[in-house]
């Protein structure tokens, strides 16, 4: 089955085949070109329009209506190729030689220029406008630039920025430029033409668009096709496992967050109360959330499907550009919000501390909690049991305290109580630090040490921390959980250092010392 | 030097001199000439012809009348003006000579 199109030939109508029309309308504008400088030369074109005509007439004589490819090419022989008509060089090309030269090529006689191609788009057209620039398959481009995407983050930006600088094609002359074509009247008119098919085109993109690509490309095309299909499904995989992973956080996301209230798990929403600067900051930050997580996703599965089914139509085009922009729009609220709250952690202050002396041979240090080594030091592990936090109506607890050992520069333990809190303010900051309370107890040599800290709700999680800096004095020692700590005594065996030259802190005259945990054979 | 563009260039020399003679005969539309042409095995390609008409028609040794067609498009009759009579008549007598001297060149080189 072929499309055909009605042409009218000084006075006589026609119905030809749409192939064959376009080598018509392909023949009639490379004569054009060769006859430019000749002149009269629209009344030979015409004479050899009406002996087409004639010819055409002459090949319906029997019962046909419709005029053929085949017709078209044996008037066309008859005819000869356009760079013979002068005569000049006749010699160089034989009637065998002109099956070639009517192919249909985009002779580049003109400079070309980078455009947006927002006719054959999928999105905004730069990558069919690159791909004309070039004279490339539009799908290897969209290829690259979707491999590009996926695995540097590169493509999206990349995109937009084309977008924006790549001016699109305004007019039928740009449409040459693109093409590199000259800027003649037949080549304006097979543009104006090719605009009025498109727009034809459209109901039936699917069929059309697979025929008018074959021919024009054929094996190159395919190529271009699988790797399409190829690349299609991949998206759609990246997008199943990105909605399934979406689904998961939105459901049942807090399941994998280690935070315990009275009442057993928190939700996301109460997290969000803790850290966001507002409540309408949370609300905000679920719709960019689900925005931008929705938006991307189904974009991904959407431009798959294109990439795999290659739908070219304008409601397929408007959605990409929905979703994206959805996820766009998402992606920037929840960059607000985050924005907004991060604001509020961007100064850290120490609050009031406090400080014990002890004087003694040995500190006993309770409770005896497993130790975990931390670049600053020992940090006091939280207890898997309780996670790393609990919330209550009023109040948050967090688990874990840094314990950090320094040599002291007296004979007395020093034991410094250090609480710190972020804000968008010195005055928050401190205000924040001073509210966490945290229990020391030193009961004649022995320290109690509370693991967990707390602090009001209303003061948001804002990065409280609590550290307790111990001083031994030479030849005195911790003990704690059976295990001892002492410093200047190099002679021991199995001495494990701890390097706490790495933390530069205020305490210059404790600062460089390494510090030794000596072990029992038990430990 | 190809044959062919030897072959083509005597070919170009003597077609117009060719339709004007056609034409001397009676008035004849494209296809007419290109039938008579095509017989005397002087052109290849129809496309060629074109050109020709025009320029002749350009330089007044041509003119033409529209004429329907029963089978087909409008036919354009072409016949010699006055001028075109003329240009043949000189040309009729400088190809005799040039016959006559080709001839004999040649016969005298074959012999």
């Amino acid at each position: 089955m072929k499309k055909t199109v009605s042409v009218h030939i000084k006075g006589s109508n026609f119905l030809i085949e749409e192939d064959a029309y376009e080598l018509l309308q392909d023949y009639i504008a490379r004569l054009t070109k060769a006859l430019k400088n000749e002149k009269g030369s629209k009344e030979i074109i015409e004479d050899v329009e009406l002996r087409i005509a004639e010819l055409c007439s002459e090949k319906l004589r029997d019962v046909r209506t419709v005029v053929e490819l085949a017709d078209i090419e044996d008037i066309l022989n008859t005819l000869g190729d356009p760079s013979m008509y002068l005569g000049e060089d006749e010699a160089e090309e034989t009637v065998d030689g002109q099956e070639q030269s009517y192919e249909k090529t985009s002779s580049g006689s003109t400079e070309r220029r980078l455009f947006r191609d927002t006719e054959n788009a999928v999105i905004a057209g730069v990558c069919q406008g690159i791909a004309n620039f070039f004279n490339i398959d539009v799908v290897i481009v969209r290829a690259i630039f979707v491999v590009v995407l996926l695995f540097a983050g590169f493509g999206f930006p990349l995109y937009v920025i084309l977008w924006i600088v790549v001016p699109k094609t305004k007019s039928t002359i740009d449409r040459l430029r693109m093409k590199g074509r000259p800027i003649t009247v037949e080549n304006l008119r097979e543009e104006v033409e090719n605009a009025a098919d498109r727009l034809k085109d459209k109901g039936t993109s699917f069929a059309s668009s697979l025929r008018e690509n074959d021919h024009y490309k054929g094996r190159f095309h395919r190529i271009g096709r699988i790797i399409s299909i190829i690349i299609g499904i991949g998206i759609i995989c990246w997008g199943l496992i990105w909605l399934i992973m979406f689904l998961i956080f939105i459901i049942g996301g807090f399941e994998f967050i280690p935070i315990i209230n009275q009442d057993g798990m928190i939700s996301i929403t109460d997290l969000g109360t803790l850290v966001l600067a507002s409540p309408g900051d949370v609300s905000l930050a679920w719709t960019g959330t689900i925005m931008g997580g929705f938006g991307v996703i189904l974009f991904l599965l959407l431009l798959g499907s294109t990439m795999l089914m290659k739908i070219r139509n304008k409601w397929n085009k408007i959605s990409l550009i929905g979703l994206f922009s959805l996820g766009v729009v998402g992606g920037l609220i929840c960059l607000y919000v985050g924005l907004k709250a991060g604001a509020d952690l961007s100064i850290e202050r120490e609050g009031e501390n406090k400080e014990l002396i002890v004087a003694s041979n040995v500190l006993t240090l309770i409770p005896d909690v497993p130790l975990m080594k931390t670049p600053s030091g020992l940090k006091v592990k939280s207890d898997g049991r309780n996670g790393f936090m609990r919330i209550t109506d009023t109040e948050i607890k967090m688990y874990g305290i840094d314990i950090v050992y320094k040599e002291s520069t007296d004979s007395l333990f020093h034991v410094y109580q250090i609480v710190s809190a972020r804000g968008k303010s010195n005055s928050t900051a401190v205000r924040r630090a001073d509210n966490i309370e945290h229990n020391i107890r030193l009961v004649s040599d022995t320290l109690y040490v509370d693991t967990d800290f707390h602090f009001p709700k209303a003061d948001k999680i804002r990065g409280q921390h609590v550290e307790l800096i111990i001083e031994i004095p030479a030849k005195a020692k911790v003990s704690t959980g059976g295990r001892t700590i002492q410093f200047g005594n190099p002679s021991d065996e199995d001495d494990e250092d701890y390097d706490s030259n790495s933390r530069r802190r205020k305490y210059g005259t404790f600062f460089g010392d390494g510090y030794y945990e000596r072990r029992r054979d038990n430990w | 030097m190809k044959l062919e563009n030897t072959k083509a260039q005597m070919r170009k020399g003597i077609l117009e001199f060719c339709i004007l003679s056609i034409l001397n005969k009676q008035e004849a539309y494209p296809s007419e000439i290109i039938d008579a042409l095509k017989e005397g095995k002087l052109i290849v390609v129809e496309g060629t012809l074109y050109p020709l008409l025009t320029r002749l028609k350009n330089e007044e040794l041509l003119t033409y009348r529209w004429e329907e067609s029963t089978s087909g498009p409008p036919r354009k009759y072409y016949s010699l003006t006055e001028t075109g009579k003329t240009f043949l008549a000189e040309l009729m007598t400088t190809w005799e000579e040039l016959n006559t001297a080709v001839n004999k060149i040649t016969q005298n080189q074959q012999a």
